[in-house]
């Protein structure tokens, strides 16, 4: 049982992930054939991989499916909401199937197509707007002077902003943006993706090693 | 580009076993706090009293892409919180944007009921996807936020600029946030609207500072070797870019 449920998983993962690791880091041109070997295994893998997460999308239609349909058999608030999503991922998904002649089903069909682009779209543009407003009301509860920190962040932003829309008065405010955005923000921004780069690299030793398994006990 | 990727993890291999070698010999050092981290412990506790789940976004990524890395470390603390609420029946609501990470997410809550002798309590619904578009999710979230009583916001995983429509929209609502992100144009919204936040490689400390098992631990220490080593190397080279 522990073999099945522990020590197989493990390996497998162990081993498909350090043949496609392989692959990646050597060249067919060094390799000749062993090299190619090597590619088309990984590209099998991978491939394999493509279509087992191809049906985590069909899980992902059941789980809203049943989530939606709780929430309207309990009339739990916002049930409305999930009649109306329901209904709609029904009917995207019954035109999206259906074979008009001399077109193949799926997201190329001109209904679904309409809908995206003048129901999805639109929405999904209107909700992007939003963000203006949700920067300000940020913008202004992370500037309320509390600490230090606070403080810090308020200079800096007038006189980025200052600087950003001066109008000659103060000559010297527009290069002080310009140093302040590309030399203090950038070195910040690329240490952070330093220490994120390094511990992705080391979360993805980890799992190769086995020690964080996403699979099994 | 693969032979330089292929030099930094041989390089840091060793450097990783040695350093998980003096972590299993306790000389690992102490764990520096991280707020974020200490917070989540006291979640569990305060959800039971209050009767209200706890919501824990993953990202909008999945696995299999180029932020893996990051949906993992919200997964790694889904899997320390679904071990304490399981343990002390407190219900959690996880929600997800990519089908990939259902079964995943899924499995680990899971196994967590399992683990606690209560197989039966396990719910699958408890795990949502709300949708594959960052948007969509976005606004499932937002209704989620606002509509359901929480004790506490955590998310951690890939995040863009929406992010920032959910962190003040719970925010708004009250709610005690902890988020943790890795993209740099995220991370001021996440500053901006969370209570405590996990910057950068933060949110990939998850699995030393809850399971503190001596290969995390020396994971981390290796880390700051390879932090210390680049920025050293960076001081030389530019030293020597001004001097030659």
């Amino acid at each position: 049982m522990a073999f099945l449920r522990r020590i197989l998983p493990t390996a497998t993962a162990i081993a498909v992930g350090l043949l496609v690791l392989l692959a990646v880091f050597t060249s067919t041109e060094r390799l000749g054939e062993l090299g190619t070997l090597l590619d088309d295994v990984s590209t099998r893998l991978i491939d394999t991989a493509v279509i087992i997460a191809a049906f985590a999308l069909l899980l992902g239609v059941i789980n809203v499916l049943r989530v939606h349909a709780r929430k309207i058999r309990k009339e739990q608030a916002g049930g409305v909401y999930s009649i109306v999503l329901i209904a709609a991922m029904l009917v995207v998904l019954a035109f999206g199937l259906l074979a008009l002649p001399g077109r193949a089903s799926g997201p190329s069909q001109p209904v679904v197509q309409w809908i995206f682009a003048n129901i999805l779209a639109p929405i999904q543009a209107s909700l992007s707007a939003l963000l203006v407003f949700a920067v300000m009301t940020a913008a202004y509860r992370l500037l309320r002077v509390r600490n230090l920190e606070s403080a810090i962040m308020l200079t800096v932003a007038i006189l980025v902003l200052l600087g950003q829309v001066t109008l000659g008065l103060v000559p010297i405010l527009p290069q002080l943006k310009d140093w302040m955005v590309d030399v203090l923000a950038m070195a910040g921004a690329r240490g952070i993706l330093l220490g994120v780069a390094l511990g992705a690299l080391l979360t993805g030793i980890r799992l190769l090693l086995g020690v964080e398994r996403p699979y099994g006990d | 580009m693969e032979e330089t990727g292929l030099l930094l993890l041989l390089l840091i291999l060793p450097v990783l076993f040695y350093l998980t070698s003096r972590a299993r010999a306790g000389k690992g050092g102490k764990l520096r706090s991280l707020p974020g981290m200490d917070e989540l412990s006291g979640l569990v506790g305060r959800s039971a009293e209050t009767g209200q789940p706890i919501h824990i976004s993953v990202g909008i990524a999945g696995v299999g892409g180029a932020a893996t890395a990051e949906t993992w470390a919200g997964l790694t603390l889904l899997e320390h919180l679904a071990d304490q609420a399981t343990a002390s029946d407190t219900p959690l609501i996880v929600t997800l944007a990519d089908a990939t990470v259902l079964p995943v997410a899924q499995d680990i809550l899971w196994r967590a009921y399992v683990r606690n002798g209560n197989p039966g309590g396990y719910d699958p619904t408890q795990v949502r996807l709300i949708a594959p578009d960052p948007m969509a999710y976005t606004a499932g979230v937002i209704g989620l936020l606002e509509r359901e009583p929480l004790t506490a916001n955590v998310m951690v995983g890939s995040f863009g600029d929406e992010y920032l429509l959910m962190g003040e929209a719970g925010a708004r609502q009250g709610v005690h946030q902890i988020v943790g992100a890795a993209d740099p144009r995220t991370l001021p919204f996440v500053y901006a609207s969370a209570d405590e936040a996990l910057v950068g490689e933060e949110m990939f400390a998850g699995g030393a500072y809850t399971r503190r098992l001596p290969i995390q631990i020396g994971s981390l220490l290796a880390e700051d070797w390879a932090r210390w080593a680049i920025a050293a190397a960076i001081l030389v080279l530019a030293i020597l870019k001004i001097v030659l």
